[in-house]
């Protein structure tokens, strides 16, 4: 190993003021009113940049401190059923909406006034965003009767009752043999379905079992409680992949895998893997949503011997508890110290690459802050050294009164630094800006690429009113009529449409890692491997970063591969004749097409999947039908497969 | 194959890494085998405004641009490496200052007449030796920004047209300058823009039919990636058979992502920036001497795979630029291992029919103490000014502001004015 001088880490950080944008701006191409092709994104980023100090002025968008905000109560109580029964039929009333574009109609509004009033009740005022104080932060829960606990106990799951009359529609509306033919691209889905794709890497025909036998949200709850959830499709990657399981002790790491490179395509490996796996499937998803706004690429040296433990002790363990102890957790980690510089920041040479980033990334985001809050955090994040990963020492921890925003500190002793930095981060956790910049990064994982302005002020109330835990937060967003319209409303990124593949196809952990990773990494044809965005704000998350003809070819590829076996030894028991429900019903394009549906969308195919279906099959064999088991017939059924994960259905989450 | 990098640093191996899945699907490793290593390439876009290609060859691990175009009139640089250094009467001698590393031999005819060019001490803002900060950054090309796409993608950005193959990375990985939002083509080799059901199984306008009944209806933004996917299989089945079959097994490994560039810009697809990455530079130990040398020999391998690019493209060279690149140099003085660590600046070869060839550009910052940076060559010519004057003289870019934002660019000259 040789050094790498970070000749001069001042100057490093110092990459100017020009922090504006980042992708959650640039990609922004969605606009219906104005023009969304490709060089007008480019132009209009470029143009961006031009305008960027201005730009770091925006308003701030009012949070509208409102915990008690009219109409809030509703879906959150509701939330003890998720979907409550009352919402049934307003959900397929929606569902014809979301179709005509609905969502994407949604924009940043101003905040009603009503909700303003209601500020009083979780103490935020009208104020600047620097304002807050401390009553306000450490805050007034609001009227939730939801859990209040971060994650709810074994009792609270149980709480959730599924008892609100959802249950029975629902597993009618999922049952395959509900006629769904319906002459539009964009089917209906039911709630049970609609969670299903959100909260999981990919619905599975088990999955839909387990939700019709317990009730949506019952299910979303035990969800949100992973630990106790049985794990034996996770166990088998952590046995398979020793980079997880031996994630705490570096040494180790090093010493099993050897070279570096080795170790880094094992962890891209490990986690394809375990998201194809695991049973906790929603915590899976928001170790991936974690992952891109914590991004630590695997590409950088260090971080090869620290994510391991990032991912395994941090991430998993606390994607759905209080933000405030993640974001305290990351900023103290190995691997996020090692990669924003914050290891070797002292007094002597303050390093701002993480401070600008906590801000402008992490918590309050762009516009909220000032460039000398961004020189304040970094004095007072000083006195932490490279070595060995990092450790503190007080002697070069700057010393002096310390102004962040609205947070302010005497900062009188070295060994306090430490201390000091972490109730700057709860300061900025229980930030509203903070707060609305989560919920626009939840809302917009979960919902839309344009999230409706409702439904982010909502989570942003629900977030500051509960601590700034998540379970709370993500109830209420999945439980929001926004999200009950938003079917098809987002596009499964290239690694999620290669999981939701396999998922589908019923595939079960291999024993080949090499395999694996030689998958993992063919998704870096598409720009996609997992864990390898090189940038601090992680993989985009919006249709219009994904519009490529090498994501296309990628994703055809892979699912073909799958269905063909190529990746044995990745996945397992991959027999595309398992496909088929009922071979002997299975003798014309059109029965195919429907079984295929049935697994694949939990519902008959659509008229368009049929007609293509019947396109490509007839004109391949010349003949109409199938005899049972023959190998026509699987023949058959692979084609079909493979174009029908390319529905609109499937390549939307 | 192929992960040549001698030293065993961690982020040299993670660049030039092989990729036993793309390899598989290659049908055949010979790609990226041999001398070259990794060639890994990307291209990219058609147009109206111009018919000019730009391929942008990324040497990845840290060039050493002192052997390459070898500063031999500079004493410092025979005494900073006493085992290493190309020897003043070896090199090809261009100027007072500097000579030609021996193993470019094959490119000397080029030189000679004009269609090879050279440019010294050329850096980027970033200070960093890491190889995976440097490369980000210098795919990213907006130093002092916060864009976060790549400067290849933005180019295509500003380029007329919407040809599917305006933007192709045949290097197996989709790299950091085509991040963006603008459509590319990210594969190993021409031969993997294909898609396999389509020829096995049944035809490909039986594929195109299905999967258009299939999307009709649909959000645009769903459908594009598979229909831009399946215009550039179409583009690629149109394109002429290969001619003839004399080329060997070697050299198709040496050239094979040049070999399918100068397929396409000789069809005329439509072709405007092809990206190909040629790894195995981060030599840390024992680079050997400057005949028969591990690095001469790498050299050399280049040498004779643009030599024979250039030769394939015929006359069709003056409408082609072809640049190299690498995330930083190396150290001045060799190491204890004859070998030499990350550094910083470094030289760019520019090669093509249009250019005021057979001349070394740039300032020339020295080697002498003082004059380094840490220890490194300084970098005196932002790599983006010698990039910025092909895009606005020969790529139709009309304001280089949208593809480098806030640089402050004079050209050089290397673009011959006609």
């Amino acid at each position: 190993m040789h050094a790498e001088p970070q000749s001069d880490p001042t100057a490093f950080a110092a990459k100017d003021g020009a922090d504006g944008e980042f992708d959650e701006i640039l990609w922004r191409a969605g606009n219906p009113s104005s023009d969304t092709s490709p060089r007008a994104a480019t132009r209009r980023e470029v143009r961006r940049t031009d305008r960027q100090v201005s730009s770091r002025r925006a308003v701030l968008l009012t949070a509208a401190g409102a915990a008690a905000a009219s109409g809030l109560g509703v879906p959150v109580a509701a939330a003890c059923g998720l979907i409550p029964s009352e919402n049934v039929a307003r959900v397929n009333a929606r569902v014809k909406e979301a179709v005509a574009g609905r969502m994407a109609a949604g924009s940043a509004t101003a905040v009603p006034a009503s909700t303003a009033t209601g500020a009083a009740a979780g103490g935020a005022t009208e104020g600047p965003a620097d304002e807050m104080n401390e009553p306000t932060w450490t805050g007034a829960g609001g009227e939730m009767d939801v859990a209040d606990d971060d994650v709810p106990a074994g009792d609270d799951v149980a709480e959730l009752d599924p008892s609100t009359g959802l249950l029975k529609s629902e597993a009618a509306e999922s049952s395959p043999s509900t006629p769904g033919d319906i002459p539009a691209v964009t089917m209906p889905i039911s709630a049970a379905e609609l969670v299903l794709r959100r909260a999981t890497f990919g619905p599975t025909p088990e999955l839909r079992a387990e939700v019709a036998s317990m009730g949506v949200g019952a299910w979303l709850g035990r969800q949100m409680a992973p630990e106790k959830i049985a794990d034996p499709g996770g166990d088998a990657v952590l046995k398979r992949f020793p980079v997880l399981a031996k994630a705490n002790d570096p040494g180790q790491l090093s010493a099993l895998h050897g070279r570096p490179s080795t170790l880094f395509a094992e962890l891209q490996g490990a986690t394809l893997a375990m998201a194809a796996h695991t049973s906790r499937q929603f915590r899976e998803v928001m170790f991936s949503f974690w992952s891109d706004h914590f991004n630590v690429p695997v590409g950088l040296t260090a971080s090869r011997y620290y994510r391991p433990l990032y991912d395994q002790e941090i991430l998993r363990p606390k994607a759905f508890g209080r933000f405030e102890d993640l974001l305290i957790a990351v900023t103290y980690s190995t691997a996020m110290m090692d990669y924003l510089n914050l290891s070797g920041s002292s007094k002597q040479a303050p390093n701002e690459n993480f401070a600008r980033e906590l801000l402008e990334l992490h918590t309050v985001g762009v516009g909220q802050y000032t460039e000398d809050d961004v020189k304040q955090a970094a004095l007072l994040l000083t006195g932490w050294k490279s070595a060995k990963g990092g450790y503190y020492r007080g002697s070069t921890h700057y010393v002096g009164p310390i102004k962040v925003m609205g947070f302010q500190h005497d900062n009188r002793s070295e060994d306090g630094g430490v201390q000091v930095g972490k109730q700057l981060l709860s300061y900025l956790a229980h930030h509203k800006s903070t707060a609305q910049l989560l919920a626009t990064k939840l809302a917009r994982r979960f919902v839309s690429d344009q999230p409706p302005a409702s439904l982010v002020t909502k989570l942003a109330d629900v977030y500051l009113a509960n601590d700034t835990k998540m379970v709370p937060v993500l109830t209420a967003l999945f439980s929001s009529e926004e999200f009950a319209a938003s079917g098809e409303a987002k596009l499964r990124r290239p690694m999620e449409h290669t999981v939701a593949v396999a998922r589908a196809l019923g595939a079960k952990p291999g024993s080949d890692r090499g395999a694996m990773i030689d998958l993992a990494q063919a998704l870096g044809r598409a720009g996609n491997a997992p864990l390898s965005w090189a940038a601090p704000d992680g993989y985009p998350d919006v249709a219009s970063a994904w519009q490529s003809a090498a994501q296309g070819l990628v994703q055809f590829d892979l699912a073909y591969d799958l269905i063909m076996g190529k990746h044995q030894g990745a996945f397992e028991d991959v027999d595309p004749g398992n496909l088929l429900r009922d071979k002997k019903a299975a003798t014309t394009p059109a029965a195919i097409a429907d079984q295929l549906c049935t697994r694949l969308f939990g519902r008959s195919a659509t008229a368009n999947e049929k007609t293509a279906v019947n396109t490509l099959l007839a004109a391949q064999s010349g003949k109409a039908t199938y005899s049972a088991g023959s190998p026509d017939q699987t023949k058959a059924c692979i084609k079909a497969f493979v174009l029908l994960v390319h529905s609109p259905s499937f390549l939307t989450r | 194959m192929t992960t040549t990098t001698e030293c065993g640093c961690a982020e040299g191996q993670l660049l030039n890494m092989s990729r036993r899945g793309m390899l598989k699907t290659l049908g055949g490793a010979a790609l990226f085998t041999a001398v070259m290593g990794d060639a890994e390439l990307a291209f990219g876009a058609p147009g109206t405004g111009t018919d000019h290609t730009l391929v942008t060859v990324m040497m990845a691990g840290g060039m050493d641009g002192l052997s390459v175009v070898a500063p031999v009139g500079d004493p410092a640089y025979a005494a900073s490496r006493p085992n290493i250094a190309v020897p003043a009467r070896l090199a090809k001698r261009v100027d007072p200052m500097f000579g030609l590393h021996p193993s470019l031999a094959p490119l000397f005819p080029l030189w000679e007449s004009g269609k090879l060019a050279a440019v010294h001490a050329v850096g980027q803002e970033s200070p960093t030796r890491s190889h995976f900060q440097a490369m980000n950054e210098l795919e990213r090309a907006a130093p002092g920004s916060s864009v976060r796409t790549g400067w290849l993608n933005r180019t295509l950005g500003m380029l007329p047209g919407d040809e599917v193959l305006q933007g192709v990375s045949l290097s197996g990985n989709m790299p950091g300058s085509f991040r963006g939002p603008n459509s590319t083509v990210a594969v190993g080799g021409l031969s993997e823009v294909r898609m396999p059901l389509i020829s096995d199984e049944a035809p490909f306008s039986t594929w195109r039919k299905a999967m258009s009944e299939l999307h009709a209806g649909a959000r645009p933004e769903v459908t594009t990636p598979m229909s831009r996917a399946l215009d550039a299989v179409e583009a690629v089945n149109a394109l002429p058979k290969r001619e003839g079959s004399n080329a060997t097994p070697r050299a198709r490994a040496n050239g094979g992502a040049f070999s399918d560039i100068a397929r396409l810009i000789k069809a005329r697809s439509g072709l405007r920036m092809a990206h190909v990455t040629i790894g195995g530079w981060d030599n840390h130990v024992n680079i050997g001497s400057a005949v028969g040398g591990s690095l001469a020999g790498r050299i050399g391998g280049v040498a004779s795979t643009l030599a024979k690019f250039a030769a394939d493209l015929g006359p069709d060279l003056s409408r082609v630029t072809v640049i190299t690149l690498s995330e930083f140099g190396r150290r001045v003085a060799e190491n204890g291992q004859g070998g030499l660590d990350h550094g910083h600046g470094n030289c760019m070869l520019v090669m093509g029919g249009s250019i005021n060839g057979g001349k070394v550009y740039g300032t020339w910052p020295g080697l002498a103490a003082g004059k380094l940076d840490h220890g490194d060559l300084a970098g005196t010519t932002d790599y983006r000014t010698v990039i910025a004057e092909i895009l606005t003289k020969k790529m139709g870019v009309g304001s280089v502001n949208s593809v480098f934002p806030g640089l402050a660019t004079r050209p050089l000259g290397i673009i011959r004015s006609s």
